[in-house]
């Protein structure tokens, strides 16, 4: 049975702006940003605003709020966030208050309402430390009442920079959640960078999260080693019953490769082994992406992908091709297929396609619209239609 | 040679430079670096060519000369062509047609302080290649001003509008390989790196507590770029999901990301709906059984999946059969421990103070 999604009104909206005051110098710039985007299924968007008093460039704000159509009742939008920053220029020291998402060191991220402040000691030092509530949505369950934490931070140029982190999440008046972390980005040449990061839980003594990455490249070369290793159980607060499962890690190994062959020809090809409890997999990826012209406006690619992890097995290839028809107008099409060892009760084949033309009508102006098809494992068919209208006013003639 | 193998030769050449045309081998353009250093030795001063540059304010003109201005010493040029087509690179003319618009400089002002010196900023000119006129930021750095805006990424007192330029990120925030993956780290310890160039939204698009519009959809007329929910990601998620377990988890949180959008589906309990594949659980066949099934070993593997829908108050499926004595048995892995109190502390008491 076919199933052709449109919702009722169709219409969704998502304005992404970013509008910032002109200074009262006549050469600065006005700048306004715009995007309008609609589909046919499950509408969905997000608003977008940044407000910045350019005579006192200490002070911006931004909000962040998603709109859409959903069953869910009440379920219209949401704000993401909404803050206030105060900025030291001198210093770089800045204080934020509202609701925000907080993202320190190594521990994991947040979404809070309350503050967050950074100060910049001496020396490359930097303090941060945030406190807030959880940000729910309709005043639904959470799993912790409250939250503080911070890093203590330093670097050395650009070269290293090295951190310490903690959180912890209260419930009911006690801890639900300690976890500290410790975080590390190394570049001692241009050419070769290495970043790391681990947390442990301090409740339940072990670690949570840990990934490494050693990563050089020349003009045309890079190459990637990179490890990760979670414990899933451990990245639930400790109030939750399926923390104390004892779960089984998932590790990790693997390494990424892209080489410029040609001017225009690159190739990008990716591979990893996993071990989750006894079980050992690994997936792996290639992509070739060739260039119809010398700026890469037009291109063509092709991607392969195997995976074959636990329960998760499957194969997929999809297609990319995207061309210049002229300065103002543009043609892309992809289209996916995969194919999963054991389908089961779902169909033996995915295929996803979709066909998108833009066209720039001036500067300022630019307007998008798409055909999104696809079957498999979550329905047996659907078709949306997508659009897209931007504006964009980046500057006045200097 | 016979005709046979000329045909070959032929279809090889025609092979060869139909390959060496789509992949962009190209004869060696004729353009090629201006002779700066020639010119200096010969004494001319920078100024006398980019006439006006000493006093070259922050719009205007770039001082850029033409054919016109080599002519007056060159009286007999070589060739017909104007001199701007060999002698000089568009790249090099471009580069500071970009800087005139996105930074804020004057020569007028940074010409006195540098001693009347070009080429301690321009350094290249006296180099053969000369990929690059414009310094480097390192070359801004040397003065003390400039490393405390550095510091305290204050990028406006030079550029215009940063994000606006979509400028590649230099070498040491390459964002390249599997950047996906490592985003995190770097911006977890150089926050204020990252938000020289993006706003606080860009981060909340994705972490956010209600992510329904991914930012890629804005772009869905640019294939090429690459991101995690890419192309048919919706349906093919839960295999994703499989694949890298406590993934999902680490950006979506563990509250309802998941019972949000299954509910919505009905899939996951109650009534299936027309479409929708004719399975309203998403569990396999087996998942419970008297003797365990497949669901002890899943929830290993990825709690986080569990919690999203069985969290809170849908915990109390769980203790049905797990709580002490229960049918269930003991859903503790090997080894368990806990410094919690079994008897007050949450969640042990759910099972345990029964």
């Amino acid at each position: 049975m076919s199933k052709i999604t449109a919702a009722a009104g169709g219409a969704l909206l998502a304005f992404g702006g970013s509008v910032t005051a002109p200074r009262v110098a006549l050469a600065d710039p006005l700048r306004l940003r715009g995007d309008a985007y609609a589909q046919t299924s499950s509408p969905v968007g997000l608003v977008v605003l940044h407000g910045e008093d350019r005579s006192s460039p200490g002070v911006d704000a931004e909000t962040v709020t998603w709109l859409g159509v959903s069953d869910t009742p009440g379920a219209m939008g949401d704000v993401l966030t909404l803050s206030v920053r105060l900025r030291d220029l001198t210093t770089g020291s800045e204080l934020r208050a509202g609701r925000m998402l907080v993202s320190m060191g190594a521990v994991r991220p947040l979404h809070i309402d309350g503050a967050r402040g950074l100060v910049r000691l001496f020396g490359g030092t930097t303090l941060e430390t945030f406190g807030g509530f959880p940000v729910t949505r309709r005043f639904e369950y959470d799993t912790f009442d409250w939250a503080t934490g911070g890093r203590i931070g330093q670097s050395i140029g650009d070269v290293l920079s090295v951190g310490a982190s903690y959180l912890q999440r209260r419930s009911d008046g006690r801890p639900a959640d300690e976890e500290a972390g410790a975080d590390v980005m190394l570049t001692p040449k241009p050419w070769l960078s290495a970043v790391g990061r681990a947390a442990y839980d301090l409740d339940s003594r072990g670690l949570t999260d840990v990934l490494a990455s050693v990563g050089a490249h020349d003009k045309d070369v890079r190459g990637e080693l990179f490890t990760t290793y979670r414990s899933p159980g451990r990245m639930l607060p400790s109030t939750s019953l399926f923390s104390v499962l004892g779960d089984f890690s998932s590790t990790n190994i693997g390494a990424t490769g892209r080489w410029r062959a040609f001017p225009r020809l690159e190739l990008v090809a990716t591979g990893s082994a996993q071990v989750q409890a006894s079980d050992v997999g690994g997936q792996g990826l290639g992509r070739a992406t060739l260039a119809l012209d010398d700026e890469w406006a037009s291109t063509l690619g092709l991607e392969g992908r195997r995976v074959e992890v636990g329960s998760a097995r499957w194969s997929g290839a999809r297609g990319v091709a995207g061309a210049a028809v002229s300065a103002r107008v543009r043609v892309s099409s992809e289209l996916e297929l995969v194919v999963p060892d054991h389908p089961g009760a779902r169909p033996s084949v995915w295929p996803w396609v979709l066909g998108a033309v833009s066209y720039r009508i001036n500067r300022a102006w630019d307007v998008a619209a798409g055909v999104e098809a696809s079957s498999g494992a979550e329905q047996r068919s659907t078709l949306a239609g997508l659009a897209r209208l931007s504006f964009a006013f980046d500057r006045l003639e200097r | 040679m016979t005709a046979t193998r000329w045909l070959a030769f032929l279809f090889l050449s025609s092979m060869l430079a139909a390959c060496a045309g789509v992949l962009g081998i190209k004869p060696r353009d004729p353009q090629h670096a201006f002779e700066h250093r020639a010119h200096s030795v010969a004494g001319v001063a920078c100024v006398e060519c980019h006439t006006g540059m000493s006093k070259a304010g922050d719009t205007g003109p770039l001082h850029l000369p033409d054919a016109t201005k080599c002519v007056t010493c060159h009286a007999q040029p070589h060739d017909a062509r104007d001199c701007t087509g060999c002698h000089g690179t568009a790249h090099n003319r471009q580069e500071a047609e970009l800087a005139r618009e996105h930074l804020r400089f004057t020569h007028e002002k940074h010409l006195p302080s540098a001693g009347g010196q070009c080429i301690g900023c321009h350094g290249a000119a006296g180099k053969i290649d000369q990929a690059s006129m414009r310094p480097k930021m390192a070359e801004c750095f040397a003065c003390h001003q400039h490393k405390d805006q550095w510091q305290a990424r204050d990028c406006e007192g030079c550029h215009v509008d940063l994000p606006s330029e979509h400028v590649t990120p230099s070498s040491h925030i390459v964002h390249e390989g599997d950047f996906v993956r490592e985003h995190g780290v770097r911006a977890a310890s150089a926050r204020q790196l990252c938000a020289t160039c993006h706003a606080e939204s860009q981060c909340a698009s994705c972490h956010g507590l209600t992510t329904a519009a991914l930012p890629w959809k804005l772009d869905f007329d640019k294939p090429s770029l690459s991101g995690l929910h890419r192309a048919g990601f919706l349906q093919r998620h839960a295999d994703e999901a499989r694949a890298a377990p406590g993934l999902c988890t680490t950006c979506h949180g563990e509250g309802k990301f998941c019972v949000d959008c299954h509910a919505s589906k009905h899939v996951g309990g109650g009534a299936g709906q027309r479409g929708v594949l004719p399975f309203a659980s998403p569990h396999p066949p087996n998942w419970v059984l008297a003797r365990g099934g497949e669901h002890g070993r899943q929830a290993r593997l990825d709690p986080g999946s569990c919690a999203s829908c069985h969290g809170g108050k849908g915990e109390a499926l769980c203790v049905g059969c797990h709580s002490v004595g229960g049918p269930g048995g003991n859903p503790h892995g090997r080894g368990f421990v806990s410094v919690l109190d079994k008897r007050r502390d949450a969640p042990c008491r759910e099972c345990h103070a029964r």
